[in-house]
């Protein structure tokens, strides 16, 4: 059982971790971070409210479906913008947004462009949809590790390790 | 005729809203904010109970950090990253509006 003052700070620090692994997932094309490592930050934000709180009283309601939602569309995310250059430029994950090869009109480039300081087209789409699926994994299969333990007498036996 | 309309629309905003924000970290560190936010519970679980001024807190907190982080290089117009914020504020906003319901 957790004291009281982990689970007191356990959801609002969550608040940040997501917010930080945002910002990591943002900064990926001009800074150390991206995708996965966002992604794996903000799943670590949901991991500290499972430990904390366990699967039922959670903060987090951790449907199945809405998880396997926003992963399958993280996916379906990243094939599409690759298909999306395929079907412009006869390139998968042709950087539509740079076009550094003048391939597609100027309008598409705009349109796909990341609007920021730095000319960095498509690339944050990517980080965005990769963090939102590694995020969906782990927090995942941080679930099923936790929701073993509750058969743990079945396959580990306590005398034969005293 | 749709291109020819929108372009120019889409070039006016980007990149930067108001002089200030950019364009491309605001909105999609809400998304991603508002994304996570899907997940959690909108009613008060068992675990944890906060209050509106837990909120507030959590919020100042965020800016606090947010202030401490530092802007990512070439974003120099704010002195915190609006990501990290506007990833809170859309969490915040989306558990409120679409969080799944906690029965007890």
């Amino acid at each position: 059982m957790m004291s009281d003052l982990l689970k007191l700070v356990a959801y609002p620090a969550s608040f940040i971790m997501i917010g930080y692994g945002a910002m990591t997932i943002l900064g990926g094309h001009i800074t150390p971070g991206g995708g996965f490592q966002g992604g794996a930050i903000m799943a670590a934000g949901a991991i500290l409210c499972i430990l904390t709180y366990g699967l039922k009283d959670n903060p987090f309601s951790l449907s199945h479906e809405r998880m396997s939602i926003i992963e399958g569309l993280g996916a379906l995310c990243y094939v599409a913008l690759g298909l999306c250059g395929l079907f412009y430029s006869g390139s998968f994950l042709y950087n539509l947004g740079t076009n550094i090869y003048d391939l597609v009109p100027s309008g598409i480039a705009t349109i796909f462009n990341f609007p920021d300081a730095v000319n960095a087209g498509i690339i944050p789409y990517l980080n965005i949809v990769v963090g939102l699926k590694v995020f969906m994994g782990l927090t995942t299969l941080v679930i099923l590790f936790y929701g073993v333990t509750k058969y743990r007498e079945d396959y580990v036996d306590e005398e034969e390790i005293e | 005729m749709v291109l020819e309309t929108a372009v120019p629309f889409i070039q006016s905003a980007a990149p930067d809203l108001l002089g200030v924000l950019y364009t491309g970290p605001t909105i999609c560190g809400f998304i991603i904010g508002f994304i996570a936010g899907l997940l959690m519970h909108r009613n008060p679980t068992k675990g944890i109970t906060l209050t509106t001024s837990s909120w507030i807190a959590i919020l100042i907190g965020g800016v606090i950090v947010a202030y401490w982080l530092g802007t990512f290089p070439y974003y120099e117009s704010l002195p915190f990253g609006p990501g990290f914020v506007m990833a809170i504020i859309g969490a915040m906003i989306s558990r409120r509006l679409f969080g799944t319901k906690y029965e007890a």
